[in-house]
């Protein structure tokens, strides 16, 4: 995907060629982070060199042109995001063989409508089939929507949720019984990832300190233990997913004044907690990696623990 | 009384006795004397004594050798000697005497054995002295020949300690913290060879990098690793390799992911040829940079919703740039092109589009009008002003000259045919003209010739007095008629006085120098016709070789070739005319430029008959020179 596309017999507009040029090595690139955090990334992209983007027309877009999100493996990865001009999607003449007929792609007046219409597409770059194994534009446009068949989105990975600057310490404290038995509430997940389609799932409850929309916002962010014995055989110079978090929502507000002071009172800002829909159980704090064989999340590893 | 018998009688005995009693007085004079010591026999100077030395010299050579033996035993290694005599319930080397030095002797592979027990054992002592005390079970600095016997027969083993001391002082230099969890509070020397044994390098750099590691996160250690307590002070491989994974994984730094974000996006002109979809945008067409990409935008969707290419379009408003601004002119009053031209330009009923159509209908019947005017411009100009302006007339002069193209047509045909014909007489007229001034000019050359009968001129070179002439001849005369006779080369007539070559060379000279003073460069233009004999054999003899100098060097025409004597003349007397029958290859004379020659003239008949003929056939004659002139006296 990194090879220069030089179109045998064919001449395409030089700014066309540039934009096919660009979309393929960004998409490898993106490829390659997402390859990052989730190792077992199926390789369809790499056999395929379908590029999907996923743009989520129901938000504000740019001018001339369209924002949107890298789906490798049928995820969508919110934090892999790409911008492009409309130029891209537009019918291309093969200006020796005048090849548009095969190629239609999109005109500005479709895009416009796509707009309007405010419904969220997939769109999917291929290449002809003639053009396989000599890398040309991708000239095979089309788009689905989410609700059709096949699914292009079958869950989707909100943005990797690393740094944890305010928490200067961590401390090993046992939960009360007065927390673990409650039920929070889990809100916002349409925002940060609203295509997440688990229903079951480890998280990490975050207590902010600084939240400027609400003293005691506690995020809560997606997790994916991955078991000791399968982490330490693990090549430690790839991130793993389990060691990374991604924003997922936050407690509600009316659940998370009491939770919040004893999580930064007690010096203990992160809890692990398991999700079952949008309801959330607290399962304990760094203690839970005495009693279990969960791998220690590395995101966490610069902080202190007392 | 013996010495002297001997003397006498065994002389070399005696001899012998003496020889060998100096040898052992002076050559083993150490040995000698200590085995002098050990006999009971006083040793004199006298014979007897040195036939007693004679018969013992083995002995002292014997003690001689062993004492050297000895000494080099007691420098090498003393205490190897101390060593062989402690064996023997010495303490110390007793006094070397003949039995000591003997016994020394006869052991000395015993004491070398000590000696090499001796050197094994310093060696090992400087390099293991450790290993040593380790292997003894105990330090002391002096050994007992047992205790160095059993050193230095351990060599390998000693060595293998040392191997296993010197590994664990490194690593007890080198990984302090790891060293003090493994030593548990003891001092080195009281840890067990065992356990000295266990020590490995590569553990220790473990434990080291992990203590230090969990002395700053010991909590997190716990933590990463899943249990509260951590054994520490063990040096087991699980638990090692748990510290490691420990430590490497809290390593990881490349932790954060980056939010990625691509851009498929360009700028400047490939992005307007991108969205265009156009090779021309940019080469032949460029907008000012205040048209917005939105507006690229907008060009694009129009041009798509026209079914066009945006180069269709670039073409479309290229071909038509004198109608668009046209049209702009007449809207705005400035003769522009627009951007916003270019969509109207290819887009059907809009004024522009319309405009264009009629503005390109109109100039194709100009274009048209123009081409009539321009391929037909005779019958053009026969019908219409010459001058008319073809972009501003008016339509219907335009529509005109389309309606009246085969008028035009027609017409040109006529004045072409006209002007042929009207050429034509000119040139015809105008070479009438050239030929009478060639001919003026060549008869105003000979204007001061004499003028015959007939009426023109002629001249000659000579004078010929007939044969009947009244008078006689004079030398002179005579002269030119040999000279005549010669030339005219009758093979019946053969003159004695001049043959026909030297005939030539008096007449050709003087014949070219009359013409060539008389027409100059004139005679490039004219044809010199001999008037032929009688018969062609005479004409051939007469004339051919004349004709053709006289051309050649004069650069004319030379008509011989041209006229043949057909039939020979027959003459008067004998019923004939007189005159030959001859025939002229009337094309080549048709338009020359004729100077007749004869040899005599006599009354110009024959000239003026020759001049008839060729004038008939189209030449104009201008003059006659003959040779000669016929006077009568």
């Amino acid at each position: 995907m990194n090879k220069k596309i030089c179109p045998l017999n064919h001449t395409y507009v030089d700014g066309v060629v540039k934009l096919h040029e660009l979309l393929s090595s960004a998409s490898q690139e993106a490829y390659e982070i997402a390859k990052k955090c989730i190792p077992n990334l199926s390789d369809r992209f790499e056999r395929s060199k379908v590029v999907n983007v996923f743009v989520d027309f129901s938000k504000e877009q740019p001018d001339n042109a369209l924002k949107g999100y890298f789906v490798f493996d049928n995820i969508l990865f919110r934090f892999l995001t790409i911008t492009l001009d409309y130029a891209l999607l537009f019918p291309v003449n093969d200006h020796a063989a005048f090849d548009n007929i095969k190629n239609k792609g999109y005109t500005f007046s479709d895009i416009e409508k796509m707009k309007r219409d405010r419904t969220p597409l997939c769109f999917s770059f291929g290449y002809l089939p003639a053009d396989q194994g000599t890398p040309k534009l991708f000239r095979r446009i089309h788009t689905v929507q989410s609700s059709f068949s096949p699914i292009p989105i079958s869950d989707e990975i909100g943005c990797p949720f690393t740094t944890f600057k305010d928490i200067e310490e961590l401390r090993i404290i046992d939960i009360p019984q007065r927390f673990s038995s409650i039920q929070y509430t889990m809100v916002g997940k349409q925002h940060y990832a609203p295509y997440s389609t688990n229903k079951e799932s480890y998280c990490v409850l975050y207590a902010m300190k600084d939240n400027e929309y609400d003293d005691n916002a506690i995020k809560v962010l997606r997790w994916f233990p991955v078991t000791r014995q399968s982490a330490l055989d693990a090549t430690f110079e790839d991130v793993n997913w389990g060691d990374v978090f991604f924003e997922l929502g936050y407690i509600s507000r009316q659940e998370n004044a009491e939770l919040h002071s004893f999580m930064l009172s007690n010096h203990s800002p992160l809890l692990f907690g398991k999700r079952v829909n949008d309801k959330i159980s607290v399962i304990g704090g760094l203690k839970i990696f005495f009693t279990n064989d969960f791998n220690y999340p590395a995101c966490l590893f610069k902080i202190p623990v007392k | 009384m013996s010495a002297f018998v001997d003397y006498i009688i065994r002389h070399s005995y005696y001899k012998d006795v003496n020889s060998t009693y100096i040898l052992a007085k002076e050559r083993h004079t150490e040995a000698f004397n200590l085995w002098q010591q050990e006999q009971t026999e006083t040793i004199g100077d006298d014979y007897e004594s040195k036939k007693y030395v004679h018969s013992h010299i083995k002995e002292i050579q014997d003690l001689d050798n062993w004492m050297k033996l000895a000494q080099k035993a007691l420098r090498s290694s003393r205490k190897s000697v101390e060593w062989f005599f402690y064996g023997r319930g010495l303490n110390s080397i007793p006094t070397l005497r003949y039995k000591e030095y003997k016994l020394i002797a006869y052991n000395i592979s015993v004491i070398r054995q000590y000696e090499s027990y001796i050197q094994e054992y310093n060696n090992l002592l400087i390099v293991y002295k450790e290993a040593v005390d380790r292997y003894l079970g105990c330090s002391v600095n002096n050994h007992t020949f047992e205790q160095i016997k059993t050193i230095a027969s351990s060599k390998n083993e000693i060595k293998r300690i040392g191997t296993i001391l010197e590994n664990a002082h490194t690593c007890e230099k080198k990984y302090p913290l790891a060293w003090k969890v493994f030593a548990d509070g003891r001092i080195f020397v009281n840890i067990p060879l065992s356990e000295l044994e266990t020590v490995q390098n590569d553990n220790f750099e473990r434990k080291e990098t992990f203590v230090k590691f969990y002395e700053q996160r010991g909590k997190l250690c716990n933590v990463i690793m899943g249990e509260e307590e951590h054994d520490m002070d063990s040096f087991d491989k699980d638990v090692l390799d748990k510290e490691e994974d420990c430590y490497y994984i809290a390593s990881v730094q490349s932790l954060f992911i980056q939010p990625y974000n691509a851009k498929v996006q360009i700028e400047g002109k490939e992005l307007k040829r991108a969205i265009l979809d156009s090779k021309r945008y940019g080469t032949d067409v460029n907008f000012v940079d205040t048209f917005s990409i939105s507006e690229f935008y907008q060009l694009r969707q129009e041009t798509d919703e026209l079914g066009l290419s945006f180069d269709d379009v670039i073409a479309k408003t290229k071909n038509n740039y004198d109608a668009i601004k046209a049209f702009n002119y007449e809207e705005s009053g400035k003769s522009v092109v627009y951007i916003q031209d270019y969509i109207p330009a290819s887009k059907e009923g809009t004024p522009l589009y319309n405009y264009i159509e009629t503005y390109r209908e109109q100039k194709e019947k100009r274009d048209r009008a123009r081409r009539i005017a321009s391929n037909y411009p005779l019958g053009f100009a026969s019908l219409f002003d010459s001058d008319i302006d073809f972009d501003s007339c008016e339509l219907s002069i335009i529509v005109r000259i389309i309606d009246s193209e085969q008028k035009i047509i027609a017409k040109e045909s006529e004045e072409i045919e006209k002007e042929r014909k009207r050429k034509e007489e000119e040139r015809r007229r105008k070479e009438e003209e050239e030929i009478r001034e060639k001919v003026r000019r060549m008869r105003a050359c000979v204007s001061d010739w004499h003028i015959t009968r007939y009426g023109f001129h002629h001249d000659y070179l000579y004078e010929y007095l007939k044969t009947t002439a009244p008078r006689e001849a004079d030398e002179y005369e005579w002269d030119i008629r040999h000279l005549i006779w010669a030339f005219k080369n009758d093979p019946n007539k053969q003159d004695r006085q001049y043959s026909y070559r030297a005939a030539l060379n008096e007449i050709v000279p003087k014949y070219e120098r009359k013409l060539r003073d008389t027409f100059g460069s004139l005679l490039s233009d004219m044809t010199l016709v001999c008037l032929p004999a009688s018969s062609s054999e005479k004409n051939s003899r007469r004339w051919k070789e004349f004709s053709r100098k006289v051309c050649s060097d004069l650069d004319m025409w030379n008509a011989f070739d041209y006229i043949h004597v057909e039939q020979e003349a027959v003459p008067r007397h004998l019923g004939g005319d007189g005159q030959a029958v001859l025939s002229f290859n009337q094309s080549f004379f048709n338009g020359k430029y004729v100077i007749l020659c004869d040899d005599i003239k006599t009354t110009g008949s024959s000239i003026q008959r020759m001049k008839y003929k060729l004038e008939s056939m189209g030449a104009t004659v201008i003059c006659s020179l003959t040779i000669g002139i016929t006077v009568h006296e």
